[in-house]
């Protein structure tokens, strides 16, 4: 068997066009890397920013538009807390949804609802064309490679008339076509696990449990593709029917089947974000036309600190922000659920799509890097702990009426620290036994074909 | 070249496909394909289409429905405008499902395009969205490559190639005839799908269709009619140059992959790495430096409303604000919203330019990849590109600009100076405002932009056809 590695190994690397498809691969792999660590960077030297810049801002109309003895409560009306979302260094390999929500919110103590949707700025072609990540290159081009270098393996010998050579050596058939599969996997898992490794280095993760997770999915992953390939291989049709039925196999996997999954899968939840925003405002600005004492009493029962504010026949700042307190309650149940169908929905696609390898290895990555939705969901939670915390802190002095020196004013957001958000990512175990259990199954399966083609023969 | 030559090869091509079952299976699934993405996508689509109506009715009624109010709180109450999708979006989803659907609309400021469907997606949305337009631009080459690939070196595998030319049959009637052959087996494949599609388009265009339904429809089959036509003759051509149906279907493949799968993903990653555009909280600080250059139209004490203060003074010979005929805090409030609509719109035109300058790489890559090409086209024809998402958030502002300054007007010629705190206009002000309705860009419009995409599509259809035209068959 080792003779028969080293002569298909001697004929991959002799072949100049295996050696160009390993080439172009290992190319866009470390273009991938460097696409990642790139937009990761830049994410990083914005946040690095976020304070100053958010402070700067608030600051510009402290000085312009406020003078000495002015109220905390109208001050409060512009001060913005940062909160930075500060994914972590594996994100650079697998950017998943992050480029879609946003990497930093700035909250006022106003309404929540009427801040947690604000979108970043960004060109939606780009949106649409997607990340070229390391996860990219391993789901999608290297599955493409692999079946460019090995769809001709058995047909190519009958094409060129070197079939009945083969056969006439002591190496059933199927061994034969087997090592060749073997060595075409070996030299792909190589290249990939250095892309992995050169990845996790250089984008400055660890190299701990994660990495030996993400090393397993990839193995797993092109096993998968190992198998299939030799499974229709050992069909035994024409080169071109092979490889037409492998990019089939291939569009079917990556394209075809997700988007399918998508329509069925993900239905849109039944409420949507702008309805939650509309009934915010249409509940806060309803206070206007109502007496103080009424919204008062409401939001008093929402939240004790409002206990010691007493309403008085003058508009005051305290009584405002109750209004948004009161807005924002209305809504809270219908947000929850909101983000809980959001949760169910990623959990259904995530349990339907482990019969896909792609889009399940694709979400194993995300999670492993926490850039998918569960993040953004908890990125979520964590807006909202902060805007509360902010408020609460504010709330007795607002209520008192206090007044602060134009110098107290730049720098009342020392009050608070940013609220940086690290998401916290998972470790997919059931998902790699779910893709290593698939992939058993198929290596049976291409195992028993690759018997028959030589009793067929 | 004989005409009833080019029409025998043709048939005989035709005849062959028909009779192999895997170009028929293939092509029976793609028919089932393109017919299944059409019903979904529109089904989806309509689903869009209806909340964003429901959800802008909603906000109209809560907008009438305000009590008597200060006309600055109903300002502040402000508007939402949600982006009507265009019908074509059931053809080709563009970037819709990536751009914001509603702008909240209210005084002083401008919001961002939020609740785009992206955000409510899972992660199966990056894998691509099953559309007729993803089906004809996508996996009909694929189709196309497979039956071409074949075409003379079948006959030439066969030994039937030298019987073809003693008969002095013409390479170019050869090469011509089996790309009319191949043309027309596809043609009967997409071509029911494809006039439901038309009608479809043209009878449930929904409440406020694309102007030019029916001419949008034609451009779209005569450029995919291009784009597949490009397709048809390379593969033949590369059949004719390869010295094995398996080395040209690999060429053709290779091809595919980098118009359709490297080069979309690319250049719009470049395009924005050669032109970096400011991050939001980067762009909200650059546009705060110049909004509080101008007065606070909260604030009619304001030092920058001072010149405006004293012409009016003098012009009605008044010496205090309170003996003015007008309200002097409203013309704060409109001079306020003046200064920072137009700062914020100097901004924003920046920003446009800095996207445009990144997506002009995509655009322009329509040149060097067909795929480009049809891809802007069809977009920019459907109404659902990056220009007609730009259109949507211009036509909010000019509206939200309009509402705000109608407001300030009231708030300057109906409420009193002195009883500003406490005087409410009645309802009855602000029921015949305009509701927001999203006017659909017209045809040459969308045609403005994607110069290079029709040229791209022209290109390569011209380049494929002379190198058919001109190509030697080897026998």
């Amino acid at each position: 068997m080792t003779t028969l590695l080293r002569f298909e190994i001697r004929r991959l690397i002799a072949a100049r066009t295996h050696v160009a498809v390993l080439t172009i691969l290992a190319i866009a792999g470390a273009a991938s890397i460097v696409y990642g660590t790139t937009a990761m960077r830049a994410r990083g030297a914005v946040l690095d920013h976020i304070s100053e810049w958010t402070r700067a801002g608030d600051n510009l109309y402290f000085e312009t538009r406020f003078k000495d003895g002015d109220e905390l409560g109208r001050a409060a009306y512009y001060l913005r807390r940062p909160v930075p979302h500060r994914s972590a260094p594996l994100s650079a390999l697998a950017l998943g949804q992050l480029d879609l929500h946003p990497y930093f919110l700035a909250v006022r103590i106003r309404g929540l609802y009427g801040q947690l949707f604000d979108s970043d700025l960004g060109n939606p072609l780009k949106a649409l064309a997607g990340n070229f990540d390391l996860s990219f290159v391993i789901v999608f081009l290297v599955p493409l490679a692999f079946i460019g270098m090995s769809f001709n393996l058995l047909s190519r010998e009958r094409e060129s008339g070197s079939l009945c050579l083969v056969r006439a050596s002591p190496t059933p058939l199927g061994r034969f076509l087997a090592a060749g599969l073997a060595v075409r996997l070996l030299f792909l898992l190589g290249l990939s696990g250095v892309l992995v490794v050169a990845g996790f280095l250089l984008s400055g993760a660890d190299l701990d449990a994660r990495c030996a997770l993400w090393l397993g999915f990839t193995a797993v992953y092109l096993t998968f593709w190992c198998a299939l390939i030799g499974w229709v291989v050992s069909w035994d049709r024409s080169s071109a029917l092979t490889a037409v039925m492998l990019v089939g196999c291939w569009l079917a996997l990556t394209v075809i089947g997700p988007a399918a999954l998508n329509v069925g899968g993900a239905a849109q939840p039944d409420t949507n974000g702008a309805l939650i925003a509309i009934g915010q405002r249409q509940a806060m600005n309803a206070g206007w036309d109502r007496p103080a004492a009424e919204t008062h009493r409401d939001a008093a029962r929402l939240n004790p600190l409002w206990e010691s504010y007493r309403p008085g026949a003058e508009p005051a700042w305290a009584g405002y922000f109750e209004m948004h307190e009161v807005g924002d309650a209305a809504v809270e149940a219908e947000a929850r659920d909101y983000f809980e169908t959001l949760r169910r929905q990623g959990e259904r696609v995530e349990t339907i799509s482990s019969l896909l390898p792609p889009v399940a290895t694709q979400l194993a990555y995300d999670r492993l890097a926490g850039t998918d939705m569960e993040s953004h969901l908890e990125y979520f939670s964590f807006v909202a702990h902060a805007h509360r915390d902010m408020k609460n802190a504010l709330l007795p002095d607002i209520i008192r009426g206090r007044k602060l020196t134009k110098a107290e004013l730049l720098t009342c957001a020392d009050r608070f620290a940013e609220a940086v958000f690290t998401p916290s990512p998972g470790l997919p175990l059931k998902s790699l036994a779910t893709q290593a259990l698939i992939t058993l199954l198929l290596l049976a399966l291409a195992a028993r074909g690759l018997r028959r083609v030589e009793q067929a023969l | 070249m004989r005409a009833e030559i080019v029409a025998l090869v043709a048939r005989k091509e035709l005849t062959l496909a028909w009779r192999e079952r895997t170009i028929r299976g293939l092509g029976i699934v793609l028919g089932l394909l393109l017919a299944a993405s059409l019903a979904v996508s529109w089904q989806s689509q309509r689903a869009a289409r209806d909340v964003s109506t429901r959800l802008q009715s909603m906000a109209e009624e809560q907008w009438r429905a305000q009590p008597d109010r200060h006309p600055h709180r109903v300002a502040h109450f402000g508007s939402f405008a949600f982006r009507d999708r265009s019908a074509l979006g059931a053809f080709d989803i563009g970037v819709d499902s990536f751009a914001g659907n509603a702008i909240y609309l209210e005084a002083h400021v401008q919001n961002s395009a939020n609740f785009a469907q992206a955000r409510e997606a899972t992660a199966l949305l990056r894998f691509g969205q099953l559309t007729p337009a993803f089906v004809l631009q996508v996996l009909v080459p694929l189709l196309i490559i497979f039956m071409g690939c074949a075409a003379v070196t079948r006959e030439r595998e066969c030994g039937t190639l030298p019987i073809l030319v003693v008969q002095l049959v013409s390479s170019r009637e050869i090469l011509l005839g089996k790309a009319v052959g191949i043309a027309t087996a596809i043609g009967l494949l997409l071509l029911p799908t494809c006039a439901v599609t038309a009608l479809l388009l043209h009878f449930l265009a929904g409440p406020t269709p694309a102007p030019h339904a029916l001419l949008r429809v034609a451009l779209l089959v005569v450029a995919y009619t291009l784009y597949l036509a490009t397709w048809i003759l390379l593969g033949v051509w590369a059949s004719n140059r390869a010295r094995t149906t398996a080395q040209a279907l690999l060429g053709l493949l290779g091809v595919w992959m980098v118009c359709v799968v490297f080069a979309p993903k690319l250049l719009p990653s470049l395009g924005e790495w050669l032109h970096p555009s400011p991050s939001r909280p980067e762009f909200e600080l650059r546009l705060s430096e110049e909004v509080v250059k101008g007065g606070h139209g909260h604030n009619p004490g304001d030092p920058q409303f001072e010149a405006a203060k004293r012409a009016l003074l003098k012009k009605h010979g008044v010496a205090k604000v309170d003996d003015l005929p007008v309200n002097f805090k409203g013309i704060a409030m409109k001079l306020g919203e003046e200064h920072s609509a137009a700062t914020y719109q100097r901004h924003y035109w920046a920003l446009q330019r800095i996207y445009q300058a990144q997506n002009r790489l995509s655009e322009w890559g329509a040149l060097l990849d067909p795929f480009l090409g049809i891809r802007g086209f069809s977009m920019a024809v459907s109404g659902t590109d990056y220009h007609h998402f730009a259109d949507f958030e211009r036509q909010a502002e000019a509206h939200r600009y309009a509402f705000i300054q109608k407001l300030n007007e009231m708030h300057i010629h109906e409420v009193g100076f002195r009883t500003d705190g406490d005087q409410r206009l009645s309802r009855d002000h602000w029921q015949a405002f305009p509701p927001f309705v999203y006017r659909h860009p017209s045809v040459p419009w969308a045609l403005v932009h994607i110069g290079p995409a029709v040229a791209g599509l022209l290109i390569w259809f011209g380049v494929a056809l002379a190198a058919c035209w001109r190509a030697e068959v080897r026998a």
